[in-house]
């Protein structure tokens, strides 16, 4: 699992263009959104396309995404049970 | 008729920057677009997230505001409805919208990015300079066949005769292919009969011009 989050933060700061932001200083399980990395609706939408494009895995709906996205720890708990399932 | 100056005008090519005549920087020629937009934008010193996130033009646009800067401010004192911005330039976003159709005619990997599509407006680079500096006046965006100081000059005028704004940043900004240009001047009105660097069509023309040396 904290494979996972590692690559996962390194794909999130690629992906959102966070260029000052170092991987590892992401706290996997502070809030995506409104505090932490400060994200916006733009991002949100970067971020179903890393989902995508990574794992395979399409958000079907705002309020699984809401879900999904509410943190680092939260995705990676997400693509681990999508694997198993 | 209100007599207008040029309060202070930066310029970005592929070379350098330039602030009211004299280099501030000077870029790489062996760098990319966007390794010299990244260079300037760290010779600023200043912590903008969101710089990362924008197209060439929209960078290049905010650093050449960002460089008429005193202490983070681009103005002062004036309410932010009563300055304007129009910027022009020829190739509007074609750069971002080469970029997106790109990857909307990739059937191997269908993945278009939303933050790229988001650029693929001329009129966002100006959206990024109004939110960083808070403006909230009159803006505009045209786009014309080469750098019409002419329509420029009379467009502001108007804005100031009409006193929609006391305050105007006015220019062009370009980033297509890998080439860069921008030339933005920030525009007041003034009673000394001394002042130079009046807006006039040919001192527009001018730093036009001395922009592509």
């Amino acid at each position: 699992m904290s494979e996972l989050i590692a690559k996962l933060k390194q794909q999130i700061v690629e992906q959102l263009n966070l260029a000052d932001v170092d991987p590892a200083t992401i706290d996997e399980n502070a809030p995506l959104f409104g505090e932490g990395l400060g994200l916006d609706s733009i991002d949100a939408l970067e971020l179903i396309l890393l989902m995508q494009k990574n794992y395979n895995i399409k958000i079907a709906t705002a309020e699984e995404g809401q879900k999904i996205f509410s943190s680092v720890r939260a995705m990676a708990d997400f693509i681990e049970a999508y694997k198993k399932a | 008729m209100k007599k207008l100056k040029i309060r202070n005008w930066s310029s970005i090519n592929d070379h350098e920057v330039v602030l009211n005549g004299e280099r501030k920087l000077t870029l790489k020629s062996d760098d990319t677009a966007d390794q010299k937009l990244e260079f300037a934008y760290r010779a600023l010193g200043v912590a903008y997230p969101k710089f990362f996130k924008m197209d060439a033009q929209s960078k290049l646009g905010w650093l050449s505001a960002e460089y008429l800067t005193k202490d983070g401010k681009l103005f002062d004192g004036t309410p932010s409805q009563d300055v304007a911005l129009v910027l022009s330039n020829r190739k509007s976003s074609l750069d971002t919208d080469e970029q997106y159709q790109l990857s909307l005619q990739n059937e191997e990997e269908f993945l278009p990015s939303p933050a790229v599509f988001v650029y693929t407006l001329a009129n966002i680079v100006a959206g990024e300079i109004c939110i960083r500096h808070g403006i909230k006046g009159e803006n505009n965006f045209l786009i014309s066949e080469g750098f019409d100081a002419s329509s420029l000059v009379n467009y502001v005028s108007i804005l100031f005769e009409e006193e929609l704004c006391q305050q105007c940043l006015v220019g062009w900004v370009e980033a297509y292919r890998g080439t860069l240009r921008s030339v933005l001047a920030f525009i007041e009105t003034t009673t000394d009969e001394k002042a130079t660097m009046l807006f006039t069509e040919e001192y527009l023309k001018q730093l036009y011009q001395t922009s592509e040396l």
